[in-house]
């Protein structure tokens, strides 16, 4: 049976056992021992114990655990002191995109929000076009094939229309400037729309069999055409730009015009009359001048207000790939120190 | 070559001289290792990567006992393979004998000297030893081994442990009477020529 004894007697048994006690400590404890059977026997028990622990055989190595240059080598070596430093990289790059990343987004609403008048002119400037593209589509087959001799009666056509009717003629020559080179595919739809609004509008006048005769006219006249319709552009524009400052809705109106004339042709009245009283008056004078500048940016009045935040955006884009190259180099940086460390440490390892 | 130049050499990268540090202290770390562990395989493991990170932790050694240093080092390697071990608890291979059964006392622990007898005796007692220390806390147990199976004095196992004389003194009480309560009645398995020495002594 063991005896009970107190952490401190076993302390002092055991520091006895090796030697340990001090002179005088070992001199109170012997004289205890001789008195307290108790605590001979706890002594005694004490000494078996490392009479046990002492008397186990030792082991010899079941092999040499001796070092090949392999084991010791550098590649070996260079793994833990390489690992905390691809890790913290691994940690840094990791931060840093996430970083860029939430700037990227925080900036992108500022962004859209710029961008919107950009759409707008877009959407102007391809209004036109795409509204023009189904006139010409649909005049320039008839007025090929089955009107080639009306070459003559159109300039007549032409002439009246030109300065009668200044509106109109600008939708033909858009409409041969551009029928050559843009598709005609998404013209059926745009077209329709473009009746659809003509019939809304209400111009039931408009005599249907006067189209095909006045529009096929206009195509041969490419070069006649095109002064007259930019006569009347500029004559437009400074009449609109002036009092409409904004551009949205005259550039709707510019954009509507030629789309409504150009299928229906020269009639509709009431589109044509608040156009042709400003376009006659200026005419005479500022004809040459405006006249290139207006027929080549015609989109660009419209573009002109807007023209102010693309100007400031204008910069931001190469920001935003810097940003985007920034984001995708620190990710890879990131992936890439932590895979890195992940193999070194697994080597490390073994 | 003595022992402080060999040290010397191997923290320049003569891996020759570490390797002679290696073949005299293997017997040592092994045991330490396996009294530790508590069982063969790990306990090989634990020493060859004591002695891997020994190397390159050479220049972390500041003079005092090598020895000690080593010993802290295994110490380590073991503390860290049985916490992996508890995290991932496996069942031990036994060897098994020609009709499957396990043997509890498998060969190689025994000395080839002894009689069959001594032999069975000595490994029935190494096995309760051993079953004992594992009972033990790790950092009592680490104490234990350190002084009474390795022999050293208490401030090399200071060192071999990090910590100071004292605790090392009431580890080591400690452990000695829960090990005492464990070994109740291995001591007639104790080799006769150790119990006269022992009743002498009394």
């Amino acid at each position: 049976m063991t005896t009970k004894i107190s952490p401190h007697e076993g302390e002092l048994l055991s520091a006895y056992l090796d030697g340990q006690l001090a002179p005088k400590e070992r001199a109170r404890l012997e004289a205890r021992l001789r008195e307290d059977a108790q605590l001979r026997s706890s002594l005694v028990e004490l000494r078996r114990t490392c009479t046990i622990l002492r008397s186990q055989p030792r082991l010899r190595a079941p092999r040499n655990f001796t070092l090949t240059p392999q084991m010791a080598g550098k590649s070996a070596r260079m793994a833990p002191r390489a690992y905390p430093a691809l890790r913290l990289a691994s940690v840094l790059a990791g931060m840093l995109f996430v970083l860029v990343l939430v700037g990227d987004l925080i900036t992108v609403p500022r962004q859209s929000a710029l961008p919107q008048p950009a759409p707008n002119q877009a959407a102007r400037q391809v209004a036109p076009k795409m509204a023009v593209i189904p006139t010409a589509t649909s005049e320039a087959l008839p007025g090929l094939a089955a009107n080639p001799q009306a070459v003559a009666p159109p300039t007549a056509a032409a002439d009246t229309l030109a300065s009668g009717a200044g509106a109109p003629t600008q939708a033909p020559s858009f409409a041969q400037l551009e029928s050559p080179s843009t598709p005609t595919e998404p013209a059926p739809s745009m077209a329709a729309a473009a009746m659809q609004k003509l019939g809304e509008a209400g111009q039931t006048e408009t005599a249907v069999a006067a189209t095909p005769t006045t529009l096929p006219a206009t195509l041969p006249l490419e070069k006649a055409v095109p002064v007259s319709p930019t006569e009347t552009v500029s004559g437009i524009e400074p009449t609109e730009e002036p009092t409409l400052a904004p551009a949205p809705e005259p550039t709707l109106e510019l954009a509507m015009v030629p789309t409504l004339e150009p299928t229906q042709a020269p009639i509709p009245e009431p589109t044509q009359e608040p156009t042709l009283e400003p376009t006659q008056e200026p005419t005479p004078d500022p004809l040459p001048q405006p006249e290139v500048s207006a027929t080549q940016e015609q989109p660009n009045p419209t573009v002109f207000e807007p023209a102010y935040p693309p100007a400031e955006q204008l910069p931001k884009p190469p920001d935003r790939t810097i940003l985007r190259v920034a984001e995708i180099f620190m990710a890879t940086i990131a992936l890439a120190a932590g895979l890195i460390a992940i193999y070194l440490r697994r080597i490390g390892r073994g | 070559m003595d022992e402080v130049a060999l040290i010397d050499s191997a923290r320049r990268g003569d891996l020759d001289a570490y390797n002679r540090l290696v073949l005299a202290y293997q017997d040592m770390v092994y045991n330490q290792a396996y009294r530790l562990m508590g069982s063969l395989e790990p306990a090989e493991d634990a020493t060859q990567d004591a002695f891997i990170s020994a190397y390159r932790n050479l220049s972390s050694y500041r003079g005092g006992s090598f020895k000690a240093w080593l010993l802290r080092i295994v110490t380590n390697a073991c503390y860290d393979e049985l916490r992996r071990q508890k995290r991932r608890p496996t069942i031990p291979l036994e060897p098994l004998d020609s009709e499957d059964e396990e043997v509890e006392s498998p060969r190689w622990l025994a000395d080839p000297s002894e009689s069959p007898e001594e032999a069975a005796e000595r490994a029935e007692l190494n096995q309760a030893l051993q079953r004992c220390l594992g009972e033990l806390p790790e950092e009592f147990r680490a104490v234990v081994i350190l002084v009474d199976v390795q022999g050293l004095d208490y401030s090399e196992a200071s060192q071999a442990i990090g910590k100071p004389l004292g605790t090392v003194k009431s580890r080591l009480a400690r452990a000695r009477l829960r090990l005492r309560g464990c070994l109740q009645g291995m001591w007639e398995l104790l080799p006769a020529a150790f119990r006269l020495v022992e009743e002498r002594n009394l």
